[in-house]
């Protein structure tokens, strides 16, 4: 569904990825884990054609209506409600508006339909940013850090939200710095370092072969171990 | 076409929304109505259309500017101008739709700053408000090319507001000082029709020579932003 060539990225002298190459699956939830400044997000714009490689290819098997979208920052528009920030995307997707007011039963947002975004938290607001990326149920999903800053039960509904999705038959890729996220949620992983994958595969199955079960899979350790830097 | 539809609605919402915006939209005919009503009368030899002309001129020159800046600039700066053109959204539809908002509300006030010259016949009407209504198109184009091209909100307002000071002021002042007059004379805001009859087709074509220069800086600023 995603084929990832020898990416390269350079921001003026900082090389930020040196030849990435990865491949997502159909119907499988991918996590790109790595430190902060890694360059997931960057990936994630190169993915979405918002910027450009140097060089490589990143090519992503369907339309770009048919993929959702959340990014870092989630770009609401603040003194309108849940409900009619989503509208806007039914209207430009051209789909029933009927299907905003789903999606954000979807996220648990029913109740604050017509809350202005500005008085929402910040959980709430991720919340949201999701459902305008499930909106129109697209294939491929682009996750960045879709569960950063919320409290583990909301992150636990996401995790389920997710889960949902894919056993829907939609793809994801998201990225995480989260190592207890990686291992409960995701299919494949692939961990960033200095512009590389350094290690990739099922969570458990990497865990294993670094010896890293101890009385519970440390994906944690594994990286420190690949890497000599901590999360 | 469904696209600018989306956009113009949600634009409307937000407009409503926005306290800063909408007390714009009223204090301008509110003024013009209060002055016109109360202080108008007791000055000797004053048209009512002394008022109403001035207010008017700064509710298009000086709201009509800002408002577009301050919405597409707002809307880059959020980062929820990536999210309509990610969804497939183009920028010529989307600054449609938002023009589309503030010529509406060009009409709509035009029409309540009419309403406040009861002894017009329809047909002067009309002139006005087509007068107010073009300027509305070459103020919310200029307010579009600073949107486009202010780096944030605030470089946005700080603009739109000092251009719209110019242009809004500049006729009131002209009012008093002949050389001002002559040379606002060029820019649409001092050519809006309300009792120059005699001069209609002069000064429509000086608004439409603003709007056609304006369109080309505007292509240029379009083109320049187009990423
Ligand atoms: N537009 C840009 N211009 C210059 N440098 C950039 C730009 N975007 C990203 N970078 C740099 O690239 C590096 C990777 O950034 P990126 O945002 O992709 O990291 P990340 O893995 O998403 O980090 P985080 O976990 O903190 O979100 C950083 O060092 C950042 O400073
Ligand atoms: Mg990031």
């Amino acid at each position: 569904m995603i084929k990832v060539k020898q990416i390269e990225k350079s921001f003026g002298s900082q090389k930020v990825l040196s030849g990435v190459n990865f491949e997502v699956k159909d119907k499988e939830i991918f996590g790109l884990l790595g430190p902060s400044g890694a360059g997931k997000t960057t990936l994630i714009n190169i993915l979405t054609n918002q910027i450009s490689p140097d060089a490589g290819s990143a090519d992503v098997l369907v339309t770009a209506f048919e993929t959702g979208l959340m990014l870092d920052e989630d770009g609401l528009y603040m003194r309108l409600s849940c409900l009619e920030n989503l509208n806007l995307f039914a209207r430009i997707y051209g789909i029933n508006l009927s299907k905003s007011m789903e999606a954000l039963k979807n996220v648990g947002l029913e109740s604050s339909a017509k809350k202005a975004v500005s008085s929402l938290s910040k959980g709430m607001r991720q919340r949201l940013a999701l459902a305008r990326a499930i909106l129109h149920a697209p294939k491929v999903l682009f996750l960045d850090e879709p569960t950063s800053g919320l409290d583990p039960r909301t992150a636990q509904g996401i995790h389920e939200l997710i889960e949902g999705l894919r056993d829907k038959g939609a793809t994801i890729f998201l990225t995480t710095h989260n190592m207890d996220e990686a291992v409960k949620l995701c299919d494949k992983v692939a961990l960033l370092h200095k512009g590389q994958i350094v290690e990739s595969g099922e969570p458990l199955e990497i865990c294993e072969r670094h010896n890293s079960m101890r009385t519970v899979p440390d994906l944690g350790a594994v990286f420190i171990k690949m890497t000599g830097v901590d999360l | 076409m469904r696209s600018t539809v989306a956009i113009f609605i949600k634009q409307l919402q937000d407009t409503f929304k926005n306290m800063a915006v909408l007390v714009q939209f009223f204090v301008f005919p509110g003024m013009a109505f209060i002055m016109t009503r109360f202080v108008g009368v007791e000055m000797e030899g004053m048209s009512d259309e002394f008022f109403i002309s001035m207010f008017a001129s700064m509710f298009i020159g000086m709201t009509l500017i800002s408002s577009p800046a301050v919405a597409i600039a707002e809307d880059r700066d959020n980062n929820s101008l990536r999210f309509l053109m990610m969804s497939g959204v183009k920028s010529h539809q989307y600054l449609m739709g938002i023009s589309g908002v503030y010529m509406l509300c060009a009409l709509l006030i035009g029409g309540m700053f009419t309403a406040m010259m009861p002894e017009l016949l329809l047909s002067q009407r009309l002139i006005i408000l087509a007068s107010l209504m073009l300027g509305g198109v070459a103020s919310t184009l200029l307010g579009a090319i600073i949107g486009l091209l202010s780096k944030n909100g605030q470089a946005a307002t700080s603009i739109g507001t000092a251009v719209g000071m110019f242009l809004g002021f500049g006729p009131m002042i002209g009012m008093f000082n002949e050389r001002v007059r002559r040379i606002f004379s060029i820019f649409y805001t001092q050519n809006f029709i309300f009792d120059d009859f005699d001069n209609i087709t002069r000064r429509l074509i000086v608004i439409l020579v603003n709007i056609a220069v304006l369109m080309i800086v505007f292509m240029f600023a379009y083109g320049k932003k187009r990423d």
